[in-house]
């Protein structure tokens, strides 16, 4: 080839990605105007969001193209055109402009091209406020179908925040009798880690200093098996809740499932002497303990309480108190007096899941109308108490009016909520931030962003127990062999 | 003509269509519901939790393809293609094999014809495909292995006089296509029953309860629990359970459904059977657990029955989530194409998750079609079913106190008593006069009765037993 014809070849080329590049970021202008705001998937509109979080992609539905321009401080940061009406922001542009508006925020102004509107429309620009309170880095938590007798593939899995990176931390591809499940880190520390196994080969892992090893908790002690963990401040103690539960089918009706405890102890494991340390008071028949959860500083241990009734006949008379008692680390034992922060014969309903703020001023907690196992009630929401006042906080913001909202997560700063919600069809779990602001306001939610937005339908299962971790666990490949068996 | 039969390329042909054509008959003959059935259990999509989540690699790269192939099967034309063209795409690699070594390969072709009983012998229950494509790539990579050798080391083998003998030659295909038949047919018995289920599943998918009691005989239906609950299903939906359930060899009113038997057969035919008395929170739940069992974790029988449900209850998020799943497989656009006026239809509208009275734990047999029965009085089928399960189950007191209730909604009106329920209300009649005054039993039942009863007390109980096999009271004593 000819200097001369390279030279005119380079220079096709060069036109052709300028072209390229203009068409895909050039500004279309709407026709048409509206004053109403974009029906956007996921609803981003009025949401406050840390600087560190991934893209926030979104879908307009039955339109074909869609433009989505992002000014900060009157200033346009950059446009991005998208087909099928989904908005994908760039990743590195994404970050760019995340770094900027902390402490500000950005306005997203939406034009969609559709069948309806051949010219273009042009909708109100919407706010999102970003705030210069980190998020956690990573999430971690089990994939499930959303809940029925048998399981077949399970496993947990991480999140990375900032981006949309997924990775197995362990799943039961391997071994499929096992279910894999309730799995917790201490502290939120992606080096320590526990969780079970049920099935043959079962028990209760631990992963910690790089090591992971398997200990059957219910061949020790007074021979209880574990299930809803705890992990003390200090590391040392895990309390247990040791659960026989049940699950019902209705034959009728919007709930299609009541899961219930037939009873419930609470239980202490000694991670460093490998003991099963038991409190009387909390291991009777006729009370059902479940849920312990420890106050930041390891002092007090939260718990919620039933009385036993015979289920499944009674069991919309069973209604759950949260309650405390002290705890001394050093002794190992618990304190005689015992404290009742929510009494549900009085106030009304049962709470699961007492989950205290890191500073230790705030209890999260879900409220259903009774019984203990909150996603399988519609009416499920999240509550809030002043640990200092005793009084409750309006979080009314979090809830859906229809559909459960249930497990939920402190950040490590306290001011990140994760929680789970079934609002977006009813059956499966989708996880949601919020924020909690400094001055004491619940902020609107909103969801976990995917690449792609439509993932939120596509994926058939149901996001479980989510937790946050400060980092990408990475439990040895060798795991597996501890629980593995025939399929 | 006599060139063409020395021609290695013709005779590859020619012996490869024959070998399609027959095998291709004899799947879709003798195994079109198996083929079908296939389909149903399997699941493929191109959305990224599939390769991610659901399948482990390199372990399921074969049942990822095979998963794909799968798709084609709902067409049992095509599954018996597919199937064929295995056997036919291993012969090809065998002849390739042949023409590489041979300086004249067409008189040894005959040796690309013995891997197919071996292959053939364990295809049937290659649910997943995986043995049929791992076989394929083998002799392929086999091919070109010694494709390669060959020109290198430049082959060209003289075989054996007496192995290119034309009796060899013909003798050797053809008995290796019979075996190849013989393990596809008579093998083993386990292949028919298979395809007994894939028909009984496919008949009732789509309702066809007449074609049910054809093929499952009385005779058939007291060997085999697995066929007797279709029968009783079938038997209930077109209204003759009351007169014809005992010949079916029931012992139980647990026989109605399956208990406990995670399998997907069992999960399906539960799942049917909810469908049939209007408990969709069931329809749902046993198609989980069937899904489940999939090679996957999902399948194609379980969305498709999800998005039939959910459609009828009205929840358009959910019926527009599996829809919009079955999208992104490579055959669904025409199945769901026909759904999408339902689902516009039900746009915007609030689900009916049908609520009559208290809510009802799924629980027995007995207790759940009680529960049904409650919320549709004016139901014969529902009704049916529950005094069915009571009458199997031997009670006559409690069977007395049910129908007392139902009489009021279903017989008020002269409508005719049903065999059973005429011997089982002549039993109670001993010691509840009124019975024979409160209903209309026919005249023929209660000679017959009288006869029974006669003989029975004249200690010659089992000559009225013997005369009246298919009584009621027959079943009871």
């Amino acid at each position: 080839m000819s200097m001369k014809s390279k030279m005119h070849t380079k220079i096709v080329l060069w036109l052709f990605s300028l072209l390229l590049f203009v068409a895909c970021h050039s500004e279309r202008i709407a026709k048409e105007r509206t004053d109403a705001l974009p029906d956007i998937f996921p609803d981003y509109i009025s949401v406050t969001i840390p600087y560190n979080i991934a893209p926030l992609n979104f879908k307009l539905e039955n339109v074909d193209d869609v433009q989505a321009t992002i000014t900060l401080d009157g200033n346009e940061m950059f446009r991005i055109n998208g087909e099928e009406g989904i908005v994908s922001f760039p990743l590195k542009d994404w970050k760019q402009l995340m770094e900027q508006a902390k402490g500000k925020t950005i306005e997203v102004q939406v034009s969609a091209w559709s069948e309806k509107h051949p010219e273009g429309l042009e909708y109100r620009p919407f706010p999102v406020k970003v705030v210069p309170d980190k998020l956690d880095d990573w999430i971690a938590y089990r994939l499930i179908e959303p809940g029925y007798q048998g399981w077949r593939q399970m496993g947990i899995y991480q999140r990375e925040l900032s981006s949309f990176n997924e990775e197995e931390i362990i799943t039961n591809k391997r071994s499929k009798n096992a279910c894999i499940n309730c799995h917790h880190f201490p502290n939120r520390s992606s080096k320590s880690m526990m969780f079970h196994v049920r099935g043959k080969n079962g028990g209760t892992l631990f992963y910690q200093d790089g090591k992971v090893v398997k200990m059957n908790i219910d061949q020790i002690g007074p021979m209880k098996g574990a299930a809803y963990p705890a992990w003390h401040p200090e590391g040392r103690i895990i309390a247990f809740s040791s659960n026989i539960t049940r699950q019902i089918f209705f034959g009728q009706g919007q709930q299609p499932i009541e899961v219930y405890d037939e009873g419930s102890d609470l239980i202490f494991f000694d991670t460093q002497t490998h003991e099963v340390l038991v409190d009387p008071r909390f291991n009777t028949s006729q009370v059902m303990e479940t849920y312990p959860q420890w106050s930041p500083d390891g002092k007090t241990l939260y718990y919620v309480a039933a009385d036993f009734k015979d289920r499944p006949m009674e069991r919309e008379t069973v209604h759950y108190h949260l309650l405390s008692v002290p705890f001394d680390s050093a002794t190992r034992t618990l304190g005689e007096k015992i404290d009742t922060l929510y009494n549900a014969h009085i106030q009304g309903g049962s709470v699961s899941y007492p989950r205290v703020s890191p500073d230790g001023r705030y209890m999260l907690y879900t409220w259903t109308n009774f019984g203990t196992f909150p996603i399988w009630h519609q009416e499920a929401d999240l509550k809030m108490m002043d640990l200092q006042t005793g009084e409750a906080v309006d979080v009314s913001v979090w809830n859906d009016d229809k559909q459960a909202d249930s497990y939920h997560s402190w950040s490590a700063n306290g001011r990140w909520v994760m929680y789970g919600s079934r609002r977006h069809d009813g059956r499966y779990t989708r996880l949601y931030f919020a924020y909690w602001g400094k001055e004491g306001k619940a902020h609107k939610p909103f969801l976990l962003p995917q690449e792609d937005p439509r993932q939120n339908t596509w994926r058939l299962k149901s996001y479980n127990v989510p937790e946050f971790v400060d980092g990408q666990v990475e439990l040895p490949a060798s795991t597996i062999e501890l629980f593995k068996s025939e399929d | 003509m006599k060139r063409l039969l020395t021609d290695f390329r013709y005779m590859v042909c020619l012996q490869g269509l024959i070998l399609f054509g027959v095998l291709w008959g004899v799947w879709y003959v003798n195994y079109y519901y198996h083929l079908w059935w296939l389909e149903g259990y399997s699941y493929f999509t191109t959305l990224p939790d599939f390769a991610v989540i659901q399948a482990l690699f390199p372990d399921d790269a074969l049942k990822y393809v095979g998963a794909f192939l799968l798709q084609l099967f709902y067409e049992p034309i095509w599954g018996a293609a597919i199937q064929a063209g295995f056997a036919v795409w291993i012969f090809l690699c065998g002849a390739m094999v042949v023409g590489c070594l041979f300086k004249s390969a067409v008189k040894m072709l005959w040796l690309a014809a013995l891997p197919l009983p071996f292959f053939v012998v364990g295809q049937f229950w290659d649910l997943s495909l995986e043995r049929s494509i791992g076989w394929c790539l083998v002799a392929l990579g086999m091919a070109v292995a010694v494709w390669i050798v060959a020109r290198l080391k430049k082959i060209d083998w003289r075989p054996l006089k007496v192995l290119c003998h034309p009796i060899v030659r013909m003798v050797v295909p053809i008995l290796s296509l019979c075996l190849s038949v013989y393990f596809l047919i008579g093998f083993d018995k386990g292949y028919q029953n298979q395809e007994m289920f894939g028909r009984l599943e496919y008949y009732g998918e789509h309702k066809r309860w007449n074609e049910i009691l054809k093929v499952v005989t009385p005779q058939a239906a007291q060997r085999n629990q697995l066929l007797r609950t279709y029968a009783l299903l079938a038997l209930a939906e077109t209204g003759r359970l009351p007169d014809y359930m005992l010949r079916y060899g029931i012992t139980n009113s647990t026989e109605f459904l399956f208990f406990n038997r995670e399998v997907p057969f069992c999960r399906n035919f539960n799942s049917l059977f909810y469908r049939s008395v209007g408990l969709p929170n069931e329809v749902i739940h046993q198609c989980y657990q069937m899904g489940l069992q999939s090679f996957f974790g999902f399948s194609f029988t379980e969305l498709r029955r999800l998005v039939d449900t959910y459609l009828e209850i009205g929840d358009y998020p959910l019926a527009q989530k599996y829809m919009e799943v079955l999208s992104y497989s490579t055959f669904q656009d025409e199945w769901i194409k026909e759904r999408m006026p339902r689902l516009e239809a039900i746009k915007g509208t609030s689900p009916n998750y049908r609520m009559v009275g208290k809510a009802f734990t799924v629980d027995t047999f007995l207790e759940t079609m009680s529960s049904v029965y409650d919320r549709s009085p004016d139901n014969r089928v529902y009704a049916d079913l529950l005094l069915c399960g009571i009458l199997a189950d031997k009670n006559g007191n409690q069977f007395y106190q049910v129908f007392q209730i139902i009489a009021k909604h279903l017989f008020a009106k002269g409508e005719r008593i049903p065999r059973y329920y005429e011997e089982a209300l002549l039993l109670v009649s001993s010691h509840e006069k009124e019975v024979l005054t409160q209903y209309t039993i026919s005249k023929e039942s209660r000679e017959r009765f009288q006869d029974f009863m006669q003989m029975a007390k004249s200690n010659r109980l089992s000559a009225a037993k013997r005369k009246y096999p298919d009584s009621y009271w027959t079943y009871v004593f």
